[in-house]
């Protein structure tokens, strides 16, 4: 009895044992975590959720750690001082740092090409998400603007104790231009930031950007790995393919960054609103990012590629989205050059 | 022969439920529960603060549902660790083992009680907490019920591998690095396992470390929260079933181990 027990067991231990062994395989097909759209990641949602009294008192602790940790790297890029922005969802939703729209220090399509080819850039758009301006400096100035978390004297009915916290925490007069530091040594956070969420397409983007800001080749191709993973997890997203394009291009890789900005418009397209219309669900800067992708895609296929091609796309590409002078332009310029 | 087993059955179900009154009693004693309670309680409090002056928009209306089923969960979990980890340390340090391996009572069907009186305590709290977190919480913004039905259900199993865990660890270590351990997996094991799996995959041996992490019990998967209150439908049947099975492996080779363990060891 005592036998047939034991090798009972030993059978049961076995069968056990291998299910463990093989669960994995199961286990790896697991996610339910893995879903497209979602309330909390709705910016809509976020936007209108983050207004409310209750979102309010609790702070911080409503965000997720990767959330805790954009707040974190803004701070540091504002020397400590808090920023309304930073906790508007609208402003972050594309462009991960907290500008005002009128502090927009656009950087050109020069600066991704090539010297000789310098004189053909017409387009003007913010290419990098960080907003950040393109000098060499380290540090540097921003616009005025912004409202500041702890209020001006002005605004702040607390008198003295508002005085005190002014005094106390990091704070400057938001009217006056405020300094902003380096943000490489932040690279680190925006790596941990999109390892905590691998949906934190503005980790990704900003990330990238400050490896761009590098200028060399092995912190570019880091940042076309980084951006890789972050495609990887977002597919959808057109500007994690943007983003690449502008760093594929800073390589010189002209087929590739060509293929990319198609790929980014016509993600774009798809997400867009018929008629474009800025909304909570497609920001102002949605709008500027995708009409930068299709212009990009139109200029690389012209210039790299076959002009009848970027002719054509940019008519397919004007008919959706119904005027662009910069892409009018660019088929007016095509056509007389065709000719 | 059938008498013999109808009476030793009855004996077996006699002796889990005075292991299982004992867990019981334990908790009662100790003064966790009634600090959860209270922490839960303070959260209605702000509730109904909140109710009073006025729910703005449904958006924040689930936000707080959110937030109520993150805190059952949390909660639950967090008794289950303080209860698992010590439920055998405690037994051995104030011999009261003794009295019940003389009943007589196998030491595997000791571990099985014991696994069985806290998953059920873990299992009631959670109702405890979900009633204060959940329902009284303000309204819904039409989530799925049948997704509801596949969360509680994976709670459940989670908190059983849980308190498998607990004290097939607390065999083994000390019962705060024991507590340490468990914190990490079940609050942070998520992340990590997702920071490790984003690592491995651009690692020369990737795959390979993907399939060694699935041995690591992964209780983020059986929190599916943030997915209900998101708004978003129930799980396939394949992917609900995938999950019920891993946690039984789960639970069950940990249970095993558990056992062993304890019947090698000097009492």
């Amino acid at each position: 009895m005592k036998i047939m027990d034991s090798k009972r067991e030993g059978a049961f231990a076995l069968f056990l044992f291998l299910l463990f062994l093989a669960s994995p395989a199961v286990t790896m097909r697991l996610n339910p975590k893995n879903y497209e759209g979602g309330r909390s990641r709705d910016e809509r949602t976020r936007h209108i959720r983050n207004k409310s009294a209750a979102a309010l008192i609790l702070g911080e602790i409503r965000s997720s750690m990767s959330d805790i940790m954009f707040i974190k790297t803004e701070l540091y890029l504002h020397s400590g001082v808090a920023y309304k922005l930073n906790l508007d969802y609208d402003a972050l939703s594309s462009k991960g740092t907290v500008v005002e729209k009128g502090d927009q220090q656009d950087v050109n399509l020069e600066q991704l090409l090539p010297e000789d080819q310098r004189n053909h850039a017409e387009h003007e758009h913010d290419h990098d998400h960080a907003h950040h301006h393109a000098d060499d400096d380290k540090i540097h100035f921003h616009c005025e603007g912004a409202d500041t978390v702890i209020p001006t004297r002005k605004k702040d009915f607390r008198g003295i104790i508002g005085e005190l916290h002014r005094r106390v925490k990091p704070w400057q007069d938001p009217s006056k231009p405020h300094l902003h530091t380096s943000g490489e040594e932040l690279l680190p956070w925006y790596r941990l930031m999109t390892l905590s969420d691998p949906h934190n397409i503005r980790g990704y983007m900003i990330g990238a950007w400050w490896l761009k800001h590098f200028k060399k080749e092995a912190q570019l191709q880091e940042a076309i790995k980084f951006l890789d993973e972050g495609i990887r997890y977002n597919p959808d997203s057109y500007q994690l393919y943007l983003m690449k394009g502008n760093i594929t291009l800073s390589l010189d890789n002209h087929r590739e960054a060509k293929a990319l900005y198609r790929k980014s418009a016509d993600l774009a397209i798809r997400k867009r609103p018929p008629d474009g219309k800025i909304s909570r669900d497609w920001t102002h800067y949605n709008e500027e990012d995708a009409l930068a992708a299709i212009r990009l895609a139109v200029f690389t296929e012209k210039e790299y590629g076959d002009v009848k091609t970027a002719l054509d796309i940019a008519r397919r590409y004007l008919e959706i989205i119904n005027s662009d002078l910069i892409l009018e332009r660019q088929i007016q310029q095509m056509i007389s050059q065709d000719q | 022969m059938n008498a013999q087993a109808g009476s030793n059955d009855l004996r077996w179900v006699r002796l889990h439920f005075i292991i299982g009154k004992g867990v019981f009693l334990e908790i009662l004693r100790r003064k966790d529960l009634y600090v959860l309670i209270i922490l839960s309680l303070l959260y209605v409090l702000g509730i109904l603060v909140i109710h009073l002056v006025g729910i703005e928009n449904p958006e924040t209306a689930n936000f707080l549902q959110n937030l109520g089923m993150s805190l059952a969960w949390f909660f639950a979990h967090i008794l289950m660790l303080l209860n698992s980890s010590r439920q055998i340390p405690d037994d051995l340090e104030n011999h009261t083992i003794y009295p019940l391996l003389a009943k007589p009572l196998k030491r595997s069907h000791y571990i099985l009680g014991k696994w069985e009186a806290v998953s059920l305590s873990g299992v009631l709290s959670l109702f405890i907490f979900l009633f204060f977190g959940w329902l009284l919480a303000p309204g819904q913004m039409g989530n799925s019920s049948l997704l509801l039905v596949q969360t509680l259900i994976l709670y459940i199993l989670s908190l059983a591998l849980f308190s498998a865990l607990g004290l097939f660890l607390s065999l083994l270590l000390p019962r705060s690095v024991n507590a340490i351990v468990l914190g990490l997996l079940v609050f942070l094991g998520g992340n990590i396992f997702d920071i490790v799996k984003i690592r491995a995959q651009n690692a020369r041996c990737g795959a390979l470390w993907n399939w060694i992490i699935c041995y690591i019990p992964d209780f983020s998967l059986f929190n599916l929260t943030t997915r209900y209150t998101d708004g978003i439908g129930p799980l396939s049947s394949m992917q609900f079933a995938g999950l019920l099975s891993y946690g039984f492996i789960m639970t069950a080779v940990v249970l095993y181990l558990a056992v062993k363990v304890f019947e090698r060891r000097r009492l």
